[in-house]
């Protein structure tokens, strides 16, 4: 992935607020290009962050770079490099696939003569068949996500704002989903995928933001992210159960051990061990129990979330 | 339906300017209220009763030549306002109101497009629908006048059609403002088609009940203002009670007041309100 090179946006102490309250405060944070999931709960401040990225909103101070413009100076150049899929409905249901998209494509700035092609190449690539003649009023759920991401991309944007691409769409839509994403990816765009479902954000994703009270929580390779950072390790265990009362003891003696459960007659303990496996060989041998596998504990993109967000303040940079 | 196995492919023409992205959205604004069966219903019956009868009378009648007198009297008239009235009820219903029940908005300004672009996108599609119905047929009226009259003064005949396409382009963007004003605080297009259509008439109602106190009251009624201004334009003499800076004053705030509240509503629209 490519958090190594240079950021496509960079967002500098940037605060906004509505009245009162307080929406984005101080908040710096440099967007590499790949498919970034941007990831807080309500109300933390994605959309503020979206909106000001897209010049919406006038920030009280800071200011955000896109791609070396000024967000506020230079909306207009800003918006013709990005492409958005709002969350809701937004679709002008009068109006057939083919018509919204071309439309879209020529409001973006297509020539007419590009536009009509361009669409039909959009709406096959979301996989839109006959049903783009009809109004869009006759649509279901995942046919209108996939009018929404072909509205989005018509214009080839250079980055790409998805706002719950998988929103109530089927399994079946929600894979297929992800997978246009990670095609639209291989052109080499920045996109930026805010959702509820980290399941598919942990399938397509690189690197993750979290947000949290309109402040950075974190922002990282979603790998190193993932692969924690205590040196959690997993222990797999069989033996008899005296065996294993006295491995256990010995270990929590040794190391911290952080969890301990029996699956089917394996044991699967969690420690924190930053050195070396040949303690934990010796202790096995000793206690007489099989090892079966050692591993580093990696989380899952909830566990992590969840850390993150409830843990408040960490920096990951 | 399934995914189709084509790649996404990168797009590399080049973009149009602003001022043709704008005029994009008028065309397609214009398009689509061309294919409404109301507007050309109405359009139909108004060409007929407002324009068909004194096209062919002044061409047939015989005359010198195009006088403003003529074309004064027929820009003023009430049932050209009424026609008028109605026809920008309707073709102004849906054109923000449609966007504010859709939530489409974020689709245009998430793109390079100001409030104000947007707002000119809509107004010039309106404008395209009432200028076939207000300006279109004044100036065939009038080249119908000048090419049968009997006299030979054509210049200042010319400068009478010159005054025509003044007038006629009043008589069009005269009510869009009201109407686009009432089209952007409903989405209900029934609601801002017939709330439009009230609101003359209750403005007619007020400025012909207190006319009675003072003739300036008069001012309220757009059909009334739209005549003293057509009046205006052609160089006719407006009443003696009727103040001229005030009439101008009235005439503007018919255009500014609903084109602010526009803006307000669509500037709470962009940051998500």
């Amino acid at each position: 992935m490519s958090s190594e090179s240079k950021p496509t946006i960079i967002s500098h102490n940037i605060s906004v607020s509505y009245g009162p309250v307080t929406a984005l405060s101080d908040f710096s944070v440099k967007v590499p290009s790949g498919i970034i999931g941007l990831l807080g709960p309500n109300g933390a401040g994605k959309s503020t962050f979206i909106k000001s990225v897209l010049g919406l909103l006038v920030p009280d101070s800071g200011r955000i770079e896109i791609m070396g413009h000024d967000s506020q100076s230079e909306s207009l150049v800003v918006r013709d490099m990005i492409g958005y899929m709002p969350e809701h409905d937004c679709l002008m249901d009068t109006f057939t696939a083919v018509e919204l998209v071309s439309y879209m494509g020529q409001i973006s700035g297509l020539q007419r003569s590009d536009a009509i092609p361009r669409c039909h190449e959009m709406l096959d690539f979301v996989g839109l068949g006959e049903e783009r003649y009809r109004p869009i009023s006759s649509y279901s759920t995942g046919m209108k996500q996939r009018v929404k991401l072909a509205q989005a991309i018509v214009h080839d944007p250079k980055i790409l704002f998805l706002d719950e691409p998988t929103n109530g769409m089927d399994p079946q839509g929600r894979e297929d989903m992800l997978s246009l994403i990670s095609k639209i990816r291989e052109s080499d765009k920045t996109i930026l995928v805010s959702t509820h479902i980290l399941d598919d954000l942990e399938k397509v994703s690189d690197h993750a933001i979290v947000i949290g009270e309109g402040r950075l929580i974190t922002q990282g390779n979603l790998e190193k992210l993932l692969a924690g950072s205590e040196s959690l390790r997993v222990l797999k265990v069989r033996g008899k159960t005296t065996s294993m009362e006295g491995f256990i003891k010995s270990l929590r003696g040794a190391f911290e051990v952080r969890s301990v459960l029996e699956e089917g007659g394996q044991w699967k303990i969690v420690i924190i061990n930053p050195g070396d496996s040949s303690p934990i060989f010796r202790l096995c041998g000793e206690s007489q129990v099989q090892l079966r596998a050692y591993y580093p504990e990696k989380l899952s993109l909830e566990d992590f979330f969840i850390g993150a967000v409830g843990g408040g303040g960490k920096d990951g940079n | 339906m399934g995914i189709d196995p084509i790649r996404y492919k990168p797009w590399e023409g080049k973009r149009t300017s602003l001022r043709e992205r704008i005029f994009i959205m008028s065309r397609t604004l214009f398009m689509k209220k061309m294919k409404s069966k109301g507007i050309i219903i109405l359009m139909v019956l108004g060409y007929l009763g407002v324009w068909a009868f004194p096209i062919i009378l002044y061409s047939l009648m015989p005359h010198e030549e195009l006088d403003g007198a003529t074309m004064s009297s027929q820009m003023g008239s009430g049932t050209l306002f009424i026609f008028t009235a109605l026809l920008t009820s309707l073709a102004c219903s849906d054109a923000i109101s449609e966007d504010l029940r859709s939530n489409s908005f974020v689709l245009y300004f998430s793109r390079a497009m100001k409030k104000e672009n947007y707002l000119a996108g809509k107004m010039g599609g309106i404008f395209m629908v009432l200028a076939l119905f207000c300006l279109l047929p004044a100036m065939i009226m009038a080249v119908a006048i000048l090419g049968t009259q009997s006299g030979n003064d054509y210049l200042s005949g010319i400068g009478v059609l010159g005054l025509t396409a003044l007038s006629g382009f009043v008589c069009t963007i005269f009510l869009i403002p009201l109407a686009l004003m009432m089209s952007s605080l409903t989405n209900r297009k029934s609601f801002a088609a017939v709330g439009t259509f009230m609101v003359f008439i209750i403005l007619t109602i007020i400025g012909n009940l207190f006319s009675e106190f003072d003739r300036n009251w008069r001012l309220l009624d757009p059909s009334s203002l739209l005549a003293y201004f057509n009046d205006w334009i052609y160089g006719q003499d407006i009443p003696f009670d009727v103040s001229g800076g005030l009439a101008a004053a009235v005439f503007s705030a018919f255009l500014i007041i609903p084109l602010a509240i526009i803006y307000l509503r669509l500037h709470l629209k962009e940051v998500g309100k």
